[in-house]
C-alpha cells in the first residue's frame, strides 16, 4: 500500500468524521398527548385520585371536556413539536349529553381539543360502519330523508343545523369489510417532525365482534392486533419511517402488591393468576420496531415505561420508588405501554426523543397526570377561552326533555310572513300572548302589546313534516319562533308617542331606515296610508279594551278612538303598552320607546307563548284558530 | 459532490432548521379478508365475573362494600367497588358504584357512569335497568323508554326488565322486591340519623315534604299527618329520622301546611328560595315521591314541565307541571334551579303550588338559614334537569306516619 493514497483518504476521512460530527443533529424531542376511553364524557365524570391511598375527600374533580382542552392546550405550548392521539372508545356507552345527540358532541369537543388520530375502540362500532363513517365524515344523522331533530344541532360545529365530522383520523388498521376486503378506515397516519415521519398505527382488539350489538359489525372482519402491526412495519419502513408507535383499543389491569397509581405498573399488568393480560400478549407478538403502545379498553390507568413509580404503603407509611418497566416485546424488550384512565379523567404526557439521523424514537419519558379541575392556572385558561365550556353548557341546557312538550294546539299554519298591511298570524298570536302576560295590574296593566316583526323567527308556527292540522305546538316549536330570551317590559305612553311609535314604523320618520310594521294585540286597529309622507301615514287608531286573560277574549269597554283622520284627539292621555326589552331600548330604530314612563320589567317572551297556549288552547281546550272572529282580524289595514 | 452530500450518503443527515410537523393518514393494504377459524369470540364482560366464587378476594371486596352501604359508609362502599372494577371489567361493580354515588347525592356522576356501564355491559339487562330506571326519576321518560324497550329486546325474559317495565306503566312506579335486590337496587339504603328509630313496618308512606332552614324543620302537607301518633322524614339518600309536629305560623297552617321539627339533622339544606315568583310558562321542575303501600326508602321522581299562572285569591299558583300520581308536598323549582314553592294537591286533577314568596319568611325564621338566591347573571339560562334532580335529592322528604 502506498502511503499518499492512504493518507489522502485518511484525511478525507478525517475530514469527513469531523464534518459529520459538526453537522451531526441533535435529537430533539416531541409531545405526544394521549388518551383513551373518553366515552363522550363532556362532563366531569367526578373526582378521582392518582392512587388508592387517597381518601375519598381529597380526590379532586377531573375531567370535564373544557378540562381536557385547556390541558391539552398547556401540554402543546411547551413544545411546538406535539401530536395528540388517543387509543379508542371516544363514543358510544355515553352519557345523555353526547348519546342523544348521537355523540356529535363528543366529536365537536375532541376537535375542540386538538385531536389528531385515534384508533377506534369496541364501542366506535356500537352503531354500525355507517355512522362510523358519517361521525368521521361529517353530516346530519338522516331518518326517514329528514335529518333527526336531535342531530347537527352544530354548537360545536360550523353553524346551527350543520355536523363538521370528525377533524381527526379515526384508525382501524385491523378492520376490514369481509365483501370488499378492504379496510374501514385508514390503517395508519403519518405526522412528521423536524422531517422525521412518526407513524401512529391504529387498531380496536380483535374481539370487538362479541362485545358490540351483532348489527354494529355486520360485514367486518375484525384481525389479530401483532399480526396486522407486523404486517405494516416493513411498508412503514420502505417508506422511511422508523418511529412507530401503536394505538390500541386493548389493555390489561395492575394487580397487587402496589397502590394502584397511576404512574404505576403494580404486577407488569399481568392477570391476578399470574398469565399475560390481553395487551401483554399482543406487546410480547409485536415487531421490534414499535416504540410505544398508547392502549385503552380497560379504563385503568397505568404507565409501563422507564417512569414507572412503585407506591407501596407500610405501617402507613408510603414509599414511592423508580421501577422502570415496560413490557417485553417479540425481542424481549420492554415497551412502554400507557393508558390514562377513561372518561376524561387523566392524560398521558409523553416526551419523545428523536435521533433524525436514524428517524427512530431513542427514549420515551411518560407522565400520566390527573384533568384536575382545581388548578387555577387552568381555571384562568377556561375563562379567558370559553369556547369549549360554551359548547358544553350548551348540550348541557338542550337535554331537557322540555322540547317535545306540547304546549297548545293549533287549527291551521301561523307563518311569518306578513300580509300586504304587515300583519303576520303568529305575530298577532305573540302579540296577544304578551298582552296576557302583563295585563293584569299585579303584572303590568297593559291594555295592548307590540312586537317587533324581526323577532318573528322563521317559520312561524307551522306543524313539522309528516304531521298535519289541528297540530300540537311543542315548546321546540315555540323556541324556534321566539329564540332571542328577550323579556317583556311595560311601560306607560301618551297617546300622541303611541301615534309616533306608530309613524316611526316607516322609512323616513324620526330616522327610520325599513319599514319595520310592528304586530299588535287584540282590541288595537288601525289604519296607514302608503302614498301619505313620513310621519303622517297613521290616519285612524282605535283601542278597543279586551280581555285576553280569558278563552275566548272578551271586550271590556267601548272602543277609545285614539287617532282620527290624523289627528291625535287626546294627546296626552297615557296607556300601558308592552313591548320587548328590544324594542324598548330603541331596537329596530323605535327611539320613541325610550320616553317611556314607568317601565315595568316582566316574564321571557317565551314564557309569554308558552302560558297563552297552555292555558287556553291546549287539550282539551280547543286549538287556536287563527281565523277566529274573536281575533278581531284585520287589525292593521294598509290604504293606498 | 458536497461534503454535506457525502456526509449524508453516509448516513449523517444535517441538522433541519426551525421545528416542522405534517400529517397524512395511509390506509391498509386491501388483501382479501382471511380469518383462520372465524372470528374470535370475546365476551362484553369479563367471562370470570359469571362465576365470582372463582375470585373470592373480589368477591369478599363487593360484599363488603354492599354491606358498607347499608350501613351508610358510602366512602368505603366506593374503595370497595372501585377496588373490585380495577380487577375485573364487570356490571356488577359498575353498578355497585354507580348506586354509592347515588347514596351519596351524586345523581350527575351515578348517571353518566350508569350510561357507561349500560353501553358496555350488554349483556347485562340489569345494567341496562337501572340506567332506564335513573334516567327516568330525572325526567328523562322519553329516553328511559326507549333504553328499556331496547334492553326488553336483547333480553325478553329479563324478569329485572320486565319488572321495570310493569313499574313504568303503573300510575305510580315504586321498586319493590327483585327491584331492590343488588347489584341493581332501584332505591336507596335507608340509614338511621342521630337517635330515635326507624319506621315500623306498619308505619305509611302519606306524602312528600320540603326540608327549610338548617335541615331541621320540614313543611309537609298537613293532611298528610293529621290524627298521626308518630312521625318520620328520610331524605333522597335514604336518611332517616323522627319529627315531631311544630309550632306552624296561621299563614301557613292556613295554605294546608304544617311544620315538622327533626330529631336529627339531615341538612345542610344547600340550595337558596327563588328570588321572586316564577312568572307563567316559564319552565320549572317538580319533585314528588310515588305513592307506595310501603313507606321503604326510595327515590323520589322529577317531572319538567312550564308553570301555569294564578289560582285563585289565596296566593297559589296553578303549578303547570304535570305530577302523575305522584305524593304532594314536594318541592318545586324554577329554571335556575331555585326553591321556587312547595306543590299542593289542588281541586280535581289542578295541583297547585304555594309560592315560596308565602313561606321564606318562615323557613328563614324557623332556622336563619334559607335565603332567597340574587338574580341569576344570565336569566335565560337553565339548569339542566340532571342538576336539579340531585340538589332535590336532599331537600325532597319522604313523610311517614305512624297512626
Amino acid at each position: 500500500m502506498k502511503l499518499r493514497p492512504f493518507i489522502t483518504a485518511l484525511a478525507a476521512t478525517a475530514l469527513c468524521l469531523s464534518t459529520a460530527l459538526a453537522a451531526t443533529p441533535a435529537p430533539f424531542v416531541v409531545k405526544l398527548i394521549g388518551f383513551n376511553d373518553f366515552h363522550g364524557n363532556l362532563q366531569s365524570p367526578g373526582t378521582f385520585g392518582s392512587n388508592t391511598t387517597i381518601p375519598s375527600a381529597q380526590r379532586p374533580a377531573v375531567g370535564g371536556a373544557e378540562y381536557m382542552a385547556a390541558y391539552i392546550a398547556r401540554l402543546k405550548s411547551q413544545n411546538p413539536l406535539n401530536v395528540v392521539v388517543g387509543a379508542g372508545d371516544f363514543i358510544g356507552a355515553s352519557p345523555l349529553i353526547s348519546a342523544l345527540f348521537f355523540d356529535e358532541p363528543a366529536v365537536e369537543t375532541l376537535n375542540r381539543m386538538g385531536m389528531e388520530f385515534s384508533s377506534v375502540g369496541n364501542h366506535e362500532f356500537d352503531k354500525g360502519s355507517a355512522e362510523l363513517r358519517r361521525l368521521q365524515n361529517g353530516g346530519c344523522k338522516m331518518v326517514g330523508g329528514l335529518p333527526d331533530p336531535n342531530s347537527c344541532k352544530g354548537l360545536g360545529s360550523a353553524a346551527p343545523g350543520t355536523f363538521d365530522g370528525a377533524k381527526f383520523k379515526w384508525l382501524s388498521a385491523n378492520v376490514f369489510e369481509t365483501a370488499t376486503g378492504r379496510p374501514v378506515l385508514p390503517a395508519y397516519g403519518v405526522k412528521t417532525f423536524n422531517g422525521v415521519k412518526v407513524a401512529f398505527i391504529g387498531m380496536t382488539l380483535k374481539g370487538t365482534p362479541g362485545i358490540v350489538t351483532p348489527t354494529g359489525v355486520a360485514g367486518l372482519d375484525f384481525r389479530d392486533e401483532a399480526d396486522t402491526v407486523n404486517a405494516l412495519v416493513p411498508r412503514l419502513r420502505a417508506l422511511g419511517i422508523e418511529s412507530i408507535v401503536v394505538l390500541v383499543h386493548q389493555g390489561g389491569f395492575q394487580t397487587s402488591p402496589n397502590l394502584g397509581d397511576i404512574n404505576g405498573c403494580d404486577g407488569n399488568l399481568k392477570n391476578t393468576d399470574g398469565s399475560d393480560s390481553d395487551i401483554g400478549k399482543i406487546v410480547a407478538r409485536l415487531d421490534n420496531a414499535v416504540d410505544l403502545v398508547i392502549s385503552g379498553h380497560t379504563h385503568s390507568a397505568y404507565n409501563c415505561s422507564a417512569s414507572t413509580v412503585d407506591l407501596r404503603s407500610a405501617s402507613g407509611v408510603i414509599t414511592r420508588t423508580p421501577r422502570p418497566t415496560g413490557l417485553p416485546n417479540l425481542n424481549g424488550r420492554l415497551v412502554p405501554v400507557t393508558s390514562a384512565s377513561a372518561f376524561g379523567r387523566a392524560l398521558t404526557d409523553v416526551d419523545l426523543t428523536i435521533d433524525p439521523t436514524t428517524r427512530n424514537i431513542t427514549s420515551v419519558a411518560v407522565t400520566n397526570r390527573l384533568v384536575d379541575r382545581t388548578d387555577t392556572e387552568i381555571n384562568n385558561a377556561i375563562a379567558s377561552d370559553p369556547s369549549v365550556k360554551r359548547i358544553v353548557d350548551g348540550y348541557s341546557a338542550l337535554v331537557s326533555p322540555l322540547a317535545n312538550q306540547v304546549i297548545g294546539a293549533i287549527t291551521s299554519a301561523l307563518s311569518n310572513s306578513a300580509d300586504i298591511a304587515g300583519q303576520m298570524p303568529a305575530g298577532n298570536l305573540i302579540a296577544d300572548a304578551q298582552l296576557q302576560a302583563t295585563q293584569p295590574p299585579l303584572v303590568g296593566g297593559a291594555v295592548a302589546a307590540f312586537m317587533n316583526s324581526g323577532g318573528v323567527r322563521s317559520p312561524g308556527l307551522v306543524a313539522s313534516a309528516g304531521s298535519s292540522y289541528p297540530y300540537n305546538v311543542t315548546f321546540g316549536n315555540a323556541f324556534t319562533v321566539q329564540p332571542f330570551g328577550n323579556s317583556l317590559v311595560t311601560m306607560t305612553l301618551t297617546a300622541q308617542q303611541l301615534k309616533n311609535m306608530l309613524e316611526q314604523q316607516f322609512v323616513g320618520c324620526m330616522g327610520q331606515t325599513t319599514q319595520r310594521i310592528l304586530q299588535v294585540s287584540n282590541g288595537f286597529s288601525y289604519k296607514w296610508s302608503a302614498s301619505a309622507p313620513a310621519c303622517s301615514k297613521v290616519t285612524d287608531l282605535t283601542l278597543t279594551p279586551t280581555d285576553v286573560t280569558v278563552v275566548p277574549p272578551v271586550t271590556t269597554a267601548a272602543p277609545d278612538v285614539i287617532v282620527s283622520a290624523g289627528v291625535v284627539l287626546n294627546p296626552t292621555k297615557t296607556y300601558r303598552v308592552t313591548v320587548n326589552n328590544f324594542m324598548a331600548t330603541g331596537g329596530d330604530g323605535f327611539t320613541v320607546l325610550l320616553g317611556g314612563a314607568n317601565v315595568r320589567g316582566g316574564a321571557q317572551d317565551i314564557d309569554a307563548l308558552v302560558a297563552y297556549l297552555s292555558s287556553g288552547y291546549k287539550a282539551p281546550d280547543a286549538p287556536y284558530n287563527p281565523l277566529d272572529a274573536v281575533l278581531h282580524l284585520p287589525r292593521v289595514v294598509r290604504l293606498p | 459532490m458536497t461534503i454535506q452530500q457525502i456526509c449524508i450518503a453516509l448516513g449523517a443527515a444535517a441538522t433541519l432548521g426551525a421545528a416542522q410537523a405534517h400529517t397524512h393518514t395511509v390506509a391498509a393494504p386491501t388483501t382479501p379478508a382471511t380469518w383462520p377459524g372465524g372470528k374470535a369470540p370475546a365476551l362484553l364482560t369479563d367471562p370470570r365475573a359469571a362465576s365470582r366464587a372463582g375470585m373470592p378476594e373480589r368477591e369478599a371486596l363487593l360484599q363488603a362494600a354492599e354491606t358498607a352501604l347499608e350501613r351508610g359508609m358510602v366512602s368505603t362502599a366506593v374503595l370497595g367497588f372501585e377496588q373490585a372494577a380495577t380487577m375485573l371489567h364487570a356490571a356488577d361493580s359498575e353498578m355497585g358504584l354507580v348506586r354509592a354515588w347515588m347514596q351519596a347525592g351524586e345523581y350527575r356522576r351515578a348517571l353518566a357512569f350508569c350510561a357507561h356501564a349500560a353501553g358496555a355491559h350488554l349483556d347485562s339487562p340489569s345494567a341496562s335497568a337501572l340506567y332506564a330506571w335513573l334516567l327516568r326519576i330525572g325526567g328523562q321518560d322519553t329516553v328511559a323508554s326507549r333504553v328499556l324497550a331496547q334492553t326488553a329486546e336483547r333480553a325478553p325474559r329479563d324478569p329485572v326488565v320486565a319488572a321495570v317495565r310493569r313499574a313504568f306503566d303503573s300510575a305510580s312506579p315504586t321498586a319493590s322486591s327483585e327491584l331492590l335486590a343488588t347489584p341493581h337496587r332501584m332505591a336507596p339504603q335507608g340509614t338511621q340519623r342521630g337517635a330515635g328509630q326507624m319506621p315500623p313496618d306498619d308505619a305509611q308512606l302519606v306524602s312528600s315534604g320540603v326540608l327549610l332552614g338548617v335541615g331541621d324543620v320540614a313543611l309537609v302537607p298537613s293532611a298528610s299527618v293529621a290524627n298521626g301518633l308518630r312521625f318520620w322524614v328520610r331524605d333522597g339518600l335514604g336518611r332517616t329520622t323522627e319529627a315531631h309536629v311544630d309550632t306552624t305560623p296561621d299563614a301557613i297552617q292556613a295554605v294546608g301546611l304544617t311544620a315538622l321539627r327533626l330529631l336529627s339533622r339531615l341538612g345542610p339544606v344547600n340550595i337558596s328560595s327563588a328570588p321572586k315568583d316564577p312568572f307563567a310558562g316559564s319552565p320549572g321542575f317538580a319533585i314528588a315521591y310515588a305513592a307506595s303501600a310501603a313507606a321503604t326508602p326510595a327515590w323520589p321522581w322529577l317531572s319538567q314541565g312550564f308553570f301555569g299562572g294564578f289560582d285563585g285569591a289565596a296566593g297559589l299558583r296553578k303549578l303547570g307541571i304535570t305530577l302523575p300520581a305522584a305524593l304532594a308536598g314536594g318541592p318545586v323549582f324554577d329554571s335556575h334551579g331555585q326553591l321556587a314553592g312547595i306543590a299542593l294537591q289542588g281541586a280535581a286533577t289542578q295541583t297547585s303550588m304555594l309560592p315560596a314568596s308565602m313561606f321564606s319568611a318562615f323557613a328563614k325564621d324557623s332556622a336563619g338559614a334559607m335565603s332567597p338566591a340574587a338574580e341569576p347573571d344570565n336569566p335565560v339560562a337553565r339548569m339542566a334537569p340532571s342538576e336539579a334532580y340531585e340538589r332535590a335529592l336532599t331537600i325532597a322528604l319522604q313523610v311517614i306516619v305512624l297512626r
